[in-house]
């Protein structure tokens, strides 16, 4: 009896047990054509709600919410929002709860142990199979661009004053309440807390605490989205004792939205009270925000704790820093006459890079990025009053991945179907 | 042989799958922190320039001919502009008409590049930094000479001036047969609008950052561009459809043996754009002075369009740029925009075409 599989449909009950080794039988629900399907189906609805999801929610927090999440708990509210938007439903209903469904990560895990399954207990390579091989292994390729890019992959932002320079770029998604205080060889002593220690020590309400930390930080208040009010409210009791906070009123904002039309990001705020570490007293308590940091010049603020000098503090954006400095040149922005309409924007900048060698000038413009060290340097921004330039800098080692994977894919379609022509064509010969 | 390849084919994907998991797991897990470095001087930032407004200095000059309208430019740095006013002065003694355009002579030591799209020409001085002449060329009419002074008064965060204050500003010259219409003007330039794409970011007013960007007073909106495909309407005999391009025109329409009549139909923006501004904005195009809006709007007579909406009907007669003018005009108010039918010519033209405007207006459509 012939044991090798010669179908690339799902195995036969009618085969004798003994017909495959005790792995692949194991594995064999695993590769089931069904459960490509369902899983199939299940992403598709995910992919729906992550879509409605961003009407109202960040599109960083539904990517992460919803696709990189073992199990997400979708609000009925969204169904209510899809039907009342086309199908009518009354605007007054209100859907609480939820219902918890497949994340994203657990259906690429499935789709991928699927299909890798199907290959080990369904298909057998031939020559004539190979297409569908191909393919396959494009699909394969396509997943582990998309993990490389979530995991390695970097969007910065490099803001530069004209005549400045910077060796350092920054996240507009992530955020840092950062400690800084000059040194006497001219550098700066610094110390940054994440913005995800910072909103779980405000909901925890536990101080953080570190031997770096020139005090301790309670987090009194955190907002991840937040505007500042230049008049108090009439109920509102100001816990900031200090700084900008005096003058300054935090207003928590809901997150912007995935389809904000304007496409603002999230300006964090928060009221952190710092505290002596020798003693436990509180210093004083501060509004940060970095909505400050949009200023020109920034708007510093300073704290007087610890020996050795003034800190200063600020919620910033994450920076990282770089072994290289760009120095803004010139800027310019040209316009559409008689327009405010953009018509060119372009950073003629300078970079040096001294453990590469590399000291050149170079011109950056819409369409025309400057590359560096396996960066890619894009004209984003000008500030207000043309008083310098934003570049985005971005670093994504799997950019090639999903081209690939795309000619992978396609070669195997042209293999397939090639091979399934010929094959009709010598039946009809 | 082919058992040896099944065989390791089977077993390739084993490891993979175990690498794989492996990559994803590690991948998963985030380095929250607190970390501590020393880091270089954030000189870049801190000393920046405040974003104030700068002073600015503009020499511009308006040409108006039959079938253009010629601006010539300068804005820049006072200190700047006045070392070029001598070369801008010349630049402009030297125009004279050449067929449908202009010619001028090259201030000596200037350069002179070809422009693209509206704009016509670059002039640039040698060494004076940042400043250059631009020479903007305009089909037809473009705005009234109060309306375009006052355009470049808005540059420079200067108010806008009556009708009757315009021959203190204006300076008119003749030159070789041409009026040209010269102002000299002083403020401070207002800050450029970013360029978008992420949202408020640095360089923005902390309070402005939830503010809306600045748009372009009048600018179509994306949902009136839309609407201008789905809208219909009903061509008189001798009226005909004109690939011509007008700014903010949605339909461009044109009258056989009414050459100097021309028929816009221009969607814009509902919000802030009431009728009696508009109104005003057409009196001013015609040289009449400004009344106050809402008593326009009451004085406006009525007529309905083919599905049923409103429209309010002007008629108004004064002087263009080009010698008497004559005003037709349809407001019709929609959700998406405001509906802004024009009609323009020389008196004469215009009052023969004026029942074609009435049967036009009559027969619009918004699907």
């Amino acid at each position: 009896m012939d044991n090798t599989l010669q179908t690339n449909g799902p195995l036969e009950a009618a085969r004798p047990r003994g017909a495959y080794p005790a792995w692949k039988r194991l594995l064999r629900p695993l590769a089931s054509l069904r459960l490509t399907v369902v899983l199939f189906v299940l992403s598709l609805i995910l992919v729906f709600y992550g879509t409605l999801a961003q009407k109202e929610q960040d599109v960083w927090d539904v990517v992460n919410e919803y696709f990189w999440s073992w199990w997400v708990l979708i609000p009925n509210k969204l169904t209510l929002l899809f039907l009342q938007v086309f199908f009518n439903a009354s605007p007054d209903a209100q859907w609480s709860l939820g219902f918890w469904f497949p994340g994203g990560k657990l259906l690429f895990w499935a789709l991928l142990l699927n299909l890798l399954a199907a290959h080990l207990v369904r298909f057998q390579f031939s020559w004539a199979r190979s297409g569908i091989f191909l393919i396959h292994g494009g699909l394969v390729m396509m997943m582990a661009g998309e993990f490389v890019t979530r995991e390695f992959a970097e969007e910065n932002v490099m803001t530069l004053v004209q005549g400045g320079k910077a060796s350092f770029v920054e996240s507009t998604r992530f955020n840092e309440l950062a400690f800084t205080r000059p040194r006497a060889d001219g550098q700066v002593d610094t110390v940054v807390i994440p913005q995800e220690m910072l909103a779980a020590a405000a909901r925890s309400g536990e101080f953080l605490e570190n031997d770096a930390l020139p005090c301790r930080v309670k987090v009194l208040q955190y907002a991840s989205n937040c505007d500042l009010l230049e008049k108090f409210p009439a109920d509102f009791e100001n816990p900031a004792t200090e700084g900008e906070g005096k003058t300054l009123a935090l207003k928590e904002m809901p997150p912007v939205s995935g389809v904000d039309p304007e496409q603002r990001v999230n300006m964090p705020g928060a009221y952190v009270q710092l505290l002596d570490k020798s003693n436990g007293q509180p210093v004083g308590t501060w509004l940060v925000s970095t909505l400050f940091q949009l200023t020109r010049p920034i708007r510093v603020q300073e704290v007087k704790v610890g020996e050795g000098g003034a800190w200063k503090v600020a919620l910033r954006n994450r920076r990282s820093y770089r072994p290289y400095t760009i120095t803004l040149e010139k800027f310019t922005h040209d316009v559409y006459p008689g327009t405010n309409t953009p018509l060119n924007f372009q950073s003629d900048v300078h970079l040096e890079d001294p453990a590469l060698g590399i000291d050149r000038m170079s011109v950056i413009k819409m369409n025309e990025p400057m590359r560096h060290a396996g960066e890619t340097f894009y004209q984003h921004q000008a500030l207000a009053g043309d008083s310098g330039s934003v570049l985005q800098v971005v670093r994504n080692p799997g950019w090639t991945l999903p081209y690939l994977s795309c000619a992978v894919v396609s070669l195997g379609m042209l293999v397939h179907f090639g091979a399934t022509l010929m094959r009709y064509m010598r039946r009809q010969a | 042989m082919r058992s040896i390849v099944r065989f390791l084919h089977d077993c390739s994907a084993m490891p993979a799958v175990a690498l794989i998991t492996l990559g994803f797991g590690a991948g998963c897990q985030e380095n929250v922190k607190i970390s501590a470095y020393i880091s270089p001087p954030d000189a870049n930032l801190e000393a920046g320039p405040a974003a104030e407004p700068t002073p600015a200095r503009t020499l511009a000059a308006a040409v108006y001919r039959p079938d253009s309208t010629w601006f010539f430019k300068m804005m820049g740095d006072p200190e700047v502009v006045a070392t070029q006013q001598e070369a801008f002065n010349s630049l402009i003694t030297s125009l004279k008409p050449s067929g449908a355009n202009l010619e001028w002579k090259v201030p000596e030591g200037w350069t002179e590049t070809k422009g693209q799209g509206l704009r016509f020409a670059t002039l640039k001085p040698s060494g004076a930094n940042g400043v250059e002449v631009a020479v903007n060329r305009f089909e037809g009419v473009t705005g009234s000479l109060l309306a375009n002074v006052n355009r470049w008064r808005g540059e420079l965060s200067l108010e806008d001036l009556k009708e009757t204050d315009l021959p203190q500003a204006v300076s008119d010259r003749k030159v070789n047969d041409l009026t040209v219409h010269v102002v000299n003007l002083v403020g401070k330039r207002k800050p450029r609008q970013g360029m978008g794409g992420m949202g408020s970011m640095p360089g923005v007013p902390p309070m402005a950052r939830n503010q809306p960007p600045l748009g372009q007073p009048g600018q179509v909106t994306s949902g009136a561009k839309d609407a201008a495909e789905k809208l219909a309407y009903k061509l008189p005999a001798g009226w005909r459809d004109s690939d011509k391009k007008v700014m903010f025109a949605a339909k461009v329409i044109e009258v056989d043996g009414a050459p100097s009549v021309k028929v816009t139909l221009s969607p814009l923006k509902p919000e802030g754009n009431s009728v009696g501004d508009n109104v005003n904005r057409w009196r001013a195009q015609m040289s009449l002075t400004p009344e106050d809006p809402a008593t326009l709007e009451k004085s406006l007579s009525r007529d309905k369009t083919a599905g049923g909406e409103e429209a309010l009907l002007v008629d108004i007669s004064g002087k263009g740029t080009a010698g008497p003018q004559r005003l037709l005009g349809a407001i019709v108010r929609r959700p998406e925009a405001l509906w802004f039918v024009k009609l323009t010519g020389e008196p004469t033209e215009v009052a023969k075409v004026r029942d074609g405007f009435s049967e036009l207006v009559r027969t619009l459509k918004f699907n």
